[in-house]
């Protein structure tokens, strides 16, 4: 019975090896720490390890093993009740969609991603890190569809907003340093030629 | 084209992969005819495309790899699949997972001895304070202490006709899934009963954590009570909730230890609202 429930995964070896750099990525995302992810990262593994007979659908085990990386990350924090509120709360700009080419360094994006509530982010990581959509997120999440897809679709407004708006402010510190140092100017414009 | 309509449309631009977006058939009808939502989807492909790659740049910890293998291969050998050896679980995987920051710091001073020296009396202390912290609910749970919780709750049912049952056990393990309301409640390993002959007589019992609240999770496999949470007390005069899953398949018995029941039942019912 043992090894036909563990039929799906080759080896234990197999599993990290395939998985392990995913799964560390992600929970960096959503935790904002080295530290933190690595500690997430050994876990899940451990945990999914115990629980790999419960995988039914071998190709669904990258998205079950992010799933348990979120399980161990919630047991780790409190609820953050006021964070959510102030989230909720934010306004987005709903017609402004004239940029085509975003500049945001890493620093940024993450600064934007944890000033996003966890049981927003989680969907958005998933959502870009498995390409998946609203219906093989409430599966994973366990959360009903209408839900997933207005946190999906807030989250991403709201990512989408702090990064262009980082955007346009980078572009006029550009063009503010160029009117004060034109010689920057021009060395930039000679280096181009 | 109506904004309610629109809204939808960006919702749905939103909520769907890239690869689903280029053949969704409602979303291709209605950018046809619609410049502004149109402009909304070539936008957003456009921000997927740049923050995707960006999203997954990140540097993996040099000896990582190793860690997990190293780690996961101790238990690897180990059944652990069985929640009697949770207990037993909770002590080796204290003992192969110590925090990144400490493995960090232990890098570090690996050079010098008296750092060496200063090292292994802050290992000792960590691994005492994986002894005496207390355990998660994840790992502590025993098939005894189960049935002793079950025989306080239940005294009229004979503990002799009680048998393990790996099948419900298991199951229980996806309410997560199945259960949305259950989905942010942090469980231990379950461990199933059967309670007579009787299948609608299957149970499987835990530990939970949500929120400020823990204590004890019984899962029936039955339709025992009426779907909305109700409040009631046990043998012993412990808070006991009880209420049916939205699917009305299954019936929660949940004894709060700590923290507020009313708050706790205040809580579920903003679920069933």
């Amino acid at each position: 019975m043992q090894s036909e429930r563990s039929s799906h995964l080759n080896s234990v070896g197999d599993l990290v090896e395939d998985h392990y750099a995913d799964v560390y990525r992600f929970a960096y995302r959503l935790s904002g720490s080295h530290a933190d992810a690595e500690d997430l990262t050994q876990q899940a593994f451990l945990t999914a390890c115990r629980k790999r007979y419960q995988v039914q659908d071998p190709d669904r085990i990258r998205g079950w093993l992010l799933t348990i990386v979120r399980n161990t990350f919630l047991k780790t924090r409190q609820r953050d009740e006021r964070m959510i509120a102030a989230f909720e709360d934010v306004a987005v700009s709903s017609n402004d969609f004239d940029s085509d080419t975003f500049r945001f360094d890493e620093e940024t994006l993450q600064k934007a991603l944890n000033e996003i509530p966890e049981h927003y982010k989680t969907p958005l990581l998933l959502y870009y890190f498995e390409e998946i959509g609203y219906k093989e997120i409430g599966e994973l999440l366990g959360i009903p569809i209408g839900t997933v897809m207005s946190r999906l679709s807030r989250a991403r407004s709201v990512l989408r907003e702090r990064l262009c708006r980082e955007n346009e402010t980078s572009e006029i510190s550009e063009t503010e340093d160029s009117r004060n140092n034109p010689a920057s100017e021009v060395s930039a414009k000679q280096k181009d030629q | 084209m109506n904004n309610q309509e629109c809204d939808e449309i960006r919702q749905r631009i939103d909520c769907l992969p890239a690869r689903e977006r280029e053949t969704d058939d409602v979303l291709s009808s209605h950018l046809m005819d619609c410049p502004e939502c149109h402009k909304y989807a070539e936008f957003q492909n456009s921000f997927d495309r740049q923050l995707r790659p960006q999203l997954l740049e990140v540097a993996i910890p040099e000896g990582l790899k190793e860690q997990i293998l190293q780690s996961t291969s101790a238990l690897d050998d180990c059944d652990l699949s069985e929640s009697e050896d949770s207990v037993q679980n909770a002590e080796v995987e204290a003992e192969l997972v110590r925090p990144a920051t400490v493995r960090q710091h232990q890098r570090g001073s690996s050079l010098l001895k008296w750092v060496i020296a200063g090292t292994a009396v802050a290992s000792v202390i960590v691994v005492m304070m994986f002894q005496w912290t207390p355990a998660d609910p994840q790992q502590r749970l025993t098939y005894d202490a189960a049935k002793d919780l079950l025989l306080a709750q239940f005294q009229e049912m004979s503990p002799e006709e009680w048998d393990r049952l790996s099948p419900f056990d298991q199951s229980f393990e996806t309410l997560g899934i199945v259960d949305p309301q259950l989905s942010e409640w942090t469980r231990s390993e379950t461990v199933g009963m059967s309670l007579d002959d009787d299948p609608q007589h299957e149970v499987a019992i835990c530990e939970f954590r949500f929120r400020q609240w823990s204590g004890v999770l019984i899962t029936f496999s039955a339709d025992e009570f009426d779907g909305v949470p109700e409040q009631s007390y046990s043998a012993s005069g412990q808070s006991v909730l009880q209420w049916r899953s939205p699917g009305g398949d299954l019936a929660y018995v949940c004894i709060v230890e700590q923290g507020s029941a009313e708050e706790l039942l205040t809580e579920i019912l903003g679920n069933f609202a």
